[in-house]
């Protein structure tokens, strides 16, 4: 009992010298706007990259490098975003599929709100 | 338009409306010249190029002139490096690129002017190779000059222009808007450089759209419509209503979105600058055909869609009451077409694209617009959909517009 726990105080501060005793958590992974794949696209091209900000309660979007208008997606179900601190798209598996800045030329229209407002799905 | 009479006493006539406008230039502009500098050979004299090599151009032709003007381009016509003859009533000027100094013989020889071209080389080379092909003779090329007052190659065409643009368009798509300008002899318009990529009025099918929000998707073909007038076809998808859409490089205005519906049908409509009643119809981006008998697609025929990314693909149709629904809802009444993913038959962007049927005479017959596709199941098979003819023209009142 006594060496165990030399043991565990030992490990204690192996772990303070080698990292400081970080306690951070991986980064959180919030939740994409998501619609379910349905295999099918009505397909656009497209010249854009892509941004996220987590205050933004869509979390990513496309700017056109074209037009600098911005385009609101929905991802897969599954697909969550994190922010490192640029952010990060990861697929269902947890692999990081996209990142800040990528460049995207093609999607499909996903929906269409009704104000006429276009939202788009990368194309798989 | 074609006209009567040999080729070179045409365009002896014609050539006054180009030469009218590098009048005007020598006239107007006096500090906005050109660089470069020209020869004249027959002088030996080295002046500035553009203004002063133009100056004393004349129009005044006459019936020797015009054949004298046929002689040369029957000896010289098919040098390398030639790109135009101007002509006036001090005689002939040959407008050349690249080497000025061998010209000198055959100026002296033939009693001409040689001026070194101003414009850039792969654009004088294309309207070179323009004039030098055989379809020179059939009336598409008439003059081409030098315009200092707006720094452009000048091209003037005694038809709509078609053929010689489509020769000149992969030099054009290259260079800053502008430098070559085709109009037409007789009414002075300009005539349109045909290409998917940068394509201008009469906008043909096939070209490439951008939305104002950087969306792109393909101008299918050209229909008039009892509701909305003459208009270009498109997919509804590519944008709602009120939505304005630039050709591929975002240089012109090919028209604003009208009649938009989704999801059933996925169609929408053009509205704005004109259109021709033709398609960029091959696996590059210049080609182009006139539209002509449009009918309602069938199954076990090979049709090809134009769109503007994947250009030409060719496939029959296996069912022609196909449905898809999406997250945007139901799609139905489609013509349907599938192969395997490793080849696919569409790309985002071909959207809206025509699907014709090609005919034996170099034209081709509208069947059918893309609307989109995707993989069928886990497999290997990718498919395409599209919306027909009969759907097209019911659901807006209209007829296909021929060339």
């Amino acid at each position: 009992m006594f060496v165990a726990k030399r043991l565990g105080n030992l490990v204690v501060c192996m772990s303070i010298l080698a990292g400081g005793c970080s306690t951070t958590p991986p980064p959180a992974t919030l939740t994409l706007p998501a619609t379910d794949l349905v295999g099918f696209c009505r397909g656009l091209s497209l010249d854009a990259t892509l941004v996220g900000d987590p205050t933004d309660e869509r979390l990513t979007w496309l700017v056109s490098r074209s037009t600098g208008a911005r385009r609101d997606l929905v991802w897969p179900t599954g697909y969550v975003a994190r922010f490192v601190p640029e952010v990060e798209v990861l697929d269902e598996r947890g692999r990081v599929a996209f990142r800040a800045g990528d460049a995207i030329v093609e999607g499909c229209l996903a929906v269409r709100d009704s104000n006429g407002n276009d939202v788009l799905r990368i194309a798989p | 338009m074609r006209m009567e009479g040999p080729m070179w006493r045409r365009l002896a006539l014609l050539g006054t409306v180009a030469l009218l406008s590098l009048q005007v230039a020598s006239a107007s502009a006096t500090s906005s010249e050109p660089g470069g500098e020209s020869v004249d050979a027959a002088y030996g004299e080295r002046t500035d190029c553009g203004l002063d090599a133009l100056d004393g151009l004349q129009t005044d032709m006459t019936g020797a002139l015009a054949n004298r003007a046929e002689d040369l381009q029957a000896k010289y016509g098919e040098l390398p490096g030639l790109v135009a003859i101007l002509f006036g009533s001090d005689g002939f000027s040959f407008v050349v690129q690249g080497d000025v100094d061998s010209w000198a013989a055959i100026a002296k020889e033939a009693g001409i002017r040689v001026y070194q071209s101003c414009v850039p080389e792969d654009l004088a080379a294309a309207v070179h190779e323009s004039v030098a092909d055989q379809n020179y003779a059939k009336g598409e090329f008439a003059i081409a000059g030098y315009n200092a007052f707006t720094d452009s190659l000048d091209v003037a065409t005694t038809n709509d222009g078609a053929r010689l643009r489509d020769r000149v368009a992969s030099a054009v798509e290259r260079l800053p808007a502008g430098v070559l300008r085709i109009s037409n002899a007789e009414s002075g318009q300009d005539v349109r450089f045909a290409g998917r990529l940068a394509d201008s009025p009469p906008f043909f099918g096939g070209g490439r759209i951008i939305s104002q929000f950087g969306d792109g998707c393909s101008t299918g073909f050209y229909i008039s419509s009892a509701t909305y007038g003459t208009t270009m076809v498109t997919a509804g998808h590519c944008a709602g209503n009120g939505v304005q859409f630039a050709n591929g490089n975002l240089t012109l205005i090919v028209g604003t979105m009208e009649g938009s519906s989704l999801p059933n049908p996925d169609l929408g409509l053009l509205d704005g600058a004109s259109c021709s009643a033709r398609s960029f119809s091959a696996g590059n981006t210049t080609s182009s055909k006139p539209i002509t008998e449009d009918a309602e697609p069938i199954t076990g025929t090979t049709y090809c869609q134009f769109g503007s990314v994947s250009y030409r693909k060719c496939a029959s149709y296996s069912s022609l009451n196909y449905q898809i629904c999406d997250a945007s809802g139901c799609t139905s009444g489609l013509a349907f077409t599938a192969r395997e993913c490793s080849s696919p038959l569409a790309a985002g962007g071909d959207s809206g694209g025509g699907v014709f049927r090609e005919y034996a005479d170099a034209t081709i017959g509208p069947r059918a617009i893309v609307v989109g596709g995707g993989q069928l199941g886990t497999g290997n098979t990718c498919f395409r959909v599209d919306h027909r003819r009969n759907t097209i023209t019911s659901f807006y009142s209209a007829v296909v517009l021929e060339y």
